[in-house]
């Protein structure tokens, strides 16, 4: 019985990492850049369906899937993005939202490489070449380095150069124009960075769960999820994501045993309107306003 | 070959209307309040789940319940912007996007809830009826709804070009704040203009009922669809969102015919990132417009 | 001709379907020089300054910095040029705060902490040194004024165009801005062009002024010179035959 609890506890403790990652990378566009993605799960299927076929029909170790991953995410991700920044806030917002069903669709229908809707099981192969462990620890201790690296990245981000430069073309283009901001090319940056952390964790998730298909990895759920997490914690600050994925996520797992998905999708739609409209700088937001107040 | 071209083209002006009629609720909200409404598509799936009811439970005829849903959803409308859109006018734009996106998650959800995900579609008497007009058949269902989508956006370019409160919205649309200086009361009209942009989606939801499926993600696709006629026929032009939902029909109706069922539904993703590369402002927009910032 | 040109604005025309903002406007600017742009409201003064920092393309006519024709360049290109700019409605980044709104300007050139240390030295010239981390929503509209220019000054421009930077400021302020301005003009060899409505600035800043009316050039010269002119003073006052 014990061993069973200390696995459903790890099973939860991977799941905080990972989405707080996920989060992460999507905060970094959306938080900082005012890019709200509302398709990121776009990112996170070509990531784990890049490493699963390198690995199942390549037969090549999972490593350099993360690096094929990490290589044609991003490519993607500015190939699809690059025409929609000149769509201003909430239009890109909606453009976004149309690259997962695509993505769906061809992953549906590219049979001989994603086998298609029956999906993809991945051989359980222990081995850290693998990235496949028998211990949930292994995971957990890999889900927190993803997600640490996540936290850093945005740190060195926050009032560095890139943040700086983001924020000056969310708030005013014109006057960062005036000051020599390349605005297209600090976009199509962060979108890179973000599409290649989020793959990341697409990696780690197929690598985890040992199935993938299309479906469930290209989902609105996931885009929903990543982004509430970021949200609830506070939007445009390293600790939010993280802040957030330790509320929810926990609370997301209860929820899960006792509701099916409707109930549950419901429940964050409701806590998504209620923080936007009543603490829309979310937790670690609200608490930094209330020192400043002081 | 050629001689299928006809009845493709006629049915693809016959959804490219309906299409037409579900964008010209997304863009006038967009050219009164600045906002992109999310949720447009969910309201559409209320109106259908409840012209399926309406008919399901009380054999009322679809094109009939409209005048029972729409006005519910209209209030439902006003209740909601009164709720969540007014408090986030002037919140920043990601605000503003998870406000109407949350809503548009809500709704989904209770209708997943409360109804369940499946498929639903009702046969009315007349749905396996249709007109004969050369080689061409028209299928009373697609046509009903047609007209009844061209009468009412008739209706509504009526209203907004002579009645107070259509011109005092047209004067909203083209400047804001000239606007309120004149004593417009633009709160009242933001309301309004809500009310009446998901109407309008009611509408095209009760004409949707017999011809598709109705299902609580339905709004999803539609919504799509929808933007996609927006970006197409300009954003803000009530005209072009006309012309851009018949294009959009019957590209993908002869898509859907000359290339593959599967890409049909590609087609309308891969014209919306065309539009985009080439002329961002759509037919009939005012260039630059798609860069306008929602203030 | 025996003076350098830092900028050459030749037969410069910007027009808006119908209308004719900007119509033939030519005069030059040396190095170090300030030229005050002066003219009735509506004459095309800003949009001129527009078109020179890149914002607007001319519909006609050419811009030449340092011999390079810069006419078709974006406001960024512009600025990475040596162009700065200041906007007539200020808009500082609200979210930042003074220290780091001037550094976004520094890391034009230089990488963070250097443009950190930059951005600072410019703030205490400006004299805002207590205002360093304060957030930029929180200032004044005199301290505003300040932080725009700051900001420009941080790109190292060659040319600094003010837009109206004493606008809706008192005696005592606009004299402090005065003062600042003539500061980096004369000790840096920094150009600037300004638009001030303040003729009494104008006068005591400008080696020499341009007047635009109707978005044409009427008059160029020294100030004491134009502000004579009666063609000058009939665009301000208006003709005696209007008023009959």
């Amino acid at each position: 019985m014990s061993a069973f609890l200390n696995d459903y506890y790890l099973n939860i403790a991977v799941m905080t990492c990972l989405w707080a990652a996920l989060s992460g990378a999507w905060n970094l566009m959306a938080g900082y850049g005012g890019l709200v993605s509302l398709g990121h799960a776009a990112f996170f299927g070509i990531g784990a369906y890049v490493t699963t076929i390198v690995y199942t029909k390549f037969g090549l170790s999972p490593w350099f899937g993360l690096l094929a991953a990490m290589l044609v995410t991003p490519s993607v991700a500015v190939a699809l993005r690059w025409p929609c920044f000149r769509l201003r806030g909430a239009f890109f917002s909606l453009a976004t939202l149309v690259f997962p069903i695509a993505m769906e669709i061809v992953a549906n229908n590219w049979v001989e490489l994603t086998r298609g809707s029956s999906g993809i099981a991945i051989p359980f192969n222990p081995g850290i070449e693998n990235f496949i462990f028998r211990s949930r620890l292994a995971y957990l201790v890999a889900a927190f380095i993803l997600m640490a690296i996540v936290y850093l990245i945005t740190r060195w981000m926050h009032r560095g150069k890139l943040g700086l430069y983001l924020i000056a073309i969310r708030d005013d283009p014109a006057t960062a124009a005036s000051m020599g901001i390349d605005a297209v090319r600090v976009k199509l940056l962060v979108t890179a960075i973000s599409g290649a952390l989020t793959a990341a964790g697409g990696f780690f998730y197929a690598q985890y769960i040992l199935f993938l298909d299309p479906p469930s990895m290209f989902s609105i759920n996931v885009s929903i999820q990543i982004a509430l997490l970021s949200i609830v914690g506070g939007l445009g600050t390293p600790a939010g994501p993280i802040v957030g994925s330790l509320l929810m996520t926990p609370v997301d797992g209860v929820l899960s045993q006792f509701l099916g998905g409707g109930p549950r999708l419901l429940i964050y739609g409701i806590v998504l309107l209620t923080v936007v409209l009543l603490a829309p700088h979310g937790i670690v937001g609200s608490i930094r306003q209330l020192r400043r107040a002081r | 070959m050629i001689s299928i071209l006809p009845q493709l083209i006629v049915s693809g002006i016959l959804i490219g209307g309906i299409y037409a009629l579900l964008s010209i609720g997304l863009t006038l909200i967009f050219g009164v309040l600045r906002i992109v409404n999310f949720a447009q598509g969910e309201f559409i799936m209320l109106a259908m789940f409840g012209a399926f009811w309406l008919y399901q439970l009380w054999g009322i005829d679809p094109y009939l319940s409209i005048f029972i849903v729409a006005p519910v959803i209209f209030v439902l409308g006003l209740m909601t912007e009164r709720i969540a859109i007014k408090p986030i006018l002037h919140a920043p734009h990601a605000m503003q996007i998870f406000a109407t996106f949350g809503i548009s998650v809500i709704l989904q959800n209770l209708a997943l809830t409360l109804w369940g995900p499946d498929y639903r579609s009702i046969q009315t008497a007349y749905a396996t009826q249709s007109f004969i007009v050369g080689n061409v058949a028209i299928s009373a269902s697609s046509l009903y709804g047609f007209l009844i989508a061209l009468g009412m956006a008739g209706a509504l370019i009526g209203f907004l070009q002579f009645s107070r409160h259509g011109k005092a919205l047209r004067a909203l649309v083209q400047n804001r704040y000239a606007a309120s200086l004149m004593g417009i009361d633009t709160e009242r009209l933001n309301r309004l203009a809500f009310g009446v942009g998901v109407a309008c989606a009611a509408v095209a939801g009760c004409v949707l009922t017999p011809i598709y499926y109705t299902f609580p993600t339905v709004g999803v696709d539609l919504i799509i669809t929808a933007f996609v006629v927006v970006v197409l026929g300009g954003l803000g032009s009530i005209t072009g969102a006309i012309i851009g939902g018949l294009i959009i029909g019957i590209t993908q109706t002869l898509t859907g015919f000359f290339i593959s069922v599967e890409f049909k539904d590609l087609i309308a993703l891969i014209l919306f990132i065309a539009i985009l590369l080439i002329r961002p402002q759509g037919l009939l927009g005012r260039a630059g417009m798609e860069e306008v910032g929602m203030k | 001709m025996s003076k350098d040109i830092l900028m050459d604005i030749r037969s410069v025309s910007r027009r808006f379907r119908g209308l004719i903002a900007v119509n033939d406007v030519s005069f030059t600017v040396a190095p170090g020089e300030l030229v005050g742009l002066i003219g009735p409201n509506g004459a095309g003064k800003t949009t001129l300054f527009n078109v020179l920092s890149g914002h607007l393309p001319p519909s006609g006519g050419q811009v030449l910095l340092e011999g390079r024709d810069i006419s078709r360049l974006s406001a960024t290109h512009c600025a990475r040029s040596g162009i700065g700019r200041t906007f007539q409605v200020v808009k500082p980044l609200t979210t930042l705060t003074v220290h780091e709104n001037v550094t976004v300007g520094a890391l034009l050139h230089h990488p963070l902490a250097v443009a950190r240390e930059k951005a600072e030295a410019i703030i205490r010239r400006v004299g805002m040194g207590s205002l360093m981390d304060q957030p930029a929503s929180s200032l004044t509209l005199e301290s505003r004024k300040r932080l725009e220019l700051a900001r420009a000054l941080a790109i190292e421009p060659k040319i600094l165009l003010l837009d109206e930077i004493l606008a809706g400021l008192n005696t005592s302020e606009i004299n402090e801005s005065i003062d600042l301005i003539r500061s980096f003009s004369k000790s840096d060899g920094l150009a600037v062009i300004m638009i001030e409505h303040n003729l009494h600035a104008v006068m005591s800043l400008a080696d020499k002024v341009v007047v635009l009316d109707y978005g044409q050039r009427i008059a160029e010269g020294m100030p004491n010179d134009v502000v004579r002119d009666p063609k000058v003073i009939a665009a301000y006052l208006g003709d005696d035959q209007d008023a009959a």
